[in-house]
């Protein structure tokens, strides 16, 4: 199987996890648009050639792909509700944004202010209300990873005084 | 009733294979992607599902 393949098959099963998750049931009937899906994931690569190409790097770290796989899942939006219900909770408002974030969040391992309400929300409104690039998302990332670093290493040297 | 990853991936193999999904695009893969793992990808999967529920909860709260 190659990468795209494989990828794409990931995310198909992210899309069952995160609609059993949120507890999404038949009544909204989501469906997943597969051409889409895989649109997305070839243009993550093309995109992830590119930045590596421009910059001269072998490897992109997991911030870059985090932005690259939101950007391109965003832009494509590949689950459709099929349904006509009068009123939408807002986990089915923002289903293409949850997903994008999801994917993208899930190339980190444990990272605890990843975990946090806070910050989970701020990127769901950057995803949903604000039209950004994938490099300038990647430094976003970044500089969420570096003052969050910065503020624990603060308490850790204020609490050793 | 919504389809299950199973059938979401005998779809997109059923499509691959009529090649109609390749037309969309002629580019094909230059690079590896880096030190991507299929497998940490999954776990680490598992590990957001709860934050990002909780944080889809508390929108919902915050909300009404």
């Amino acid at each position: 199987m190659n990468r795209i393949d494989e990828r794409v098959e990931l995310f198909i099963e992210g899309f069952e996890k995160i609609a059993n998750k949120l507890d999404i049931n038949d009544e909204y009937n989501l469906s997943l648009d597969l051409h889409l899906l895989k649109l997305a994931v070839e243009e993550y690569f093309k995109e992830s050639d590119n930045i590596k190409i421009k910059h001269s790097i072998k490897f992109s770290n997991a911030s870059k792909r985090m932005a690259l796989t939101m950007n391109h899942i965003i832009n494509n939006r590949p689950i459709f509700i099929c349904s006509e219900a009068d009123e939408y909770p807002i986990k089915i408002l923002l289903i293409n944004e949850i997903y994008a974030l999801y994917l993208g969040i899930s190339h980190f391992g444990y990272k605890k202010y990843l975990k946090e309400v806070n910050i989970i929300n701020k990127f769901l409104y950057l995803l949903h209300n604000k039209k950004i690039d994938s490099e300038a998302f990647a430094i976003i990332i970044d500089i969420f990873e570096s003052s969050y670093e910065s503020c624990h290493k603060e308490n850790i040297n204020a609490s050793k005084k | 009733m919504r389809k299950t990853a199973k059938e979401y991936k005998e779809s997109y193999h059923n499509i691959k294979e009529s090649k109609s999904i390749e037309k969309l695009s002629s580019w094909k893969l230059k690079n590896d992607d880096d030190k991507f793992n299929s497998e940490n990808y999954r776990k680490n999967m598992d590990s957001f599902l709860d934050d990002i529920a909780e944080s889809i909860t508390y929108i919902e709260k915050e909300t009404k």
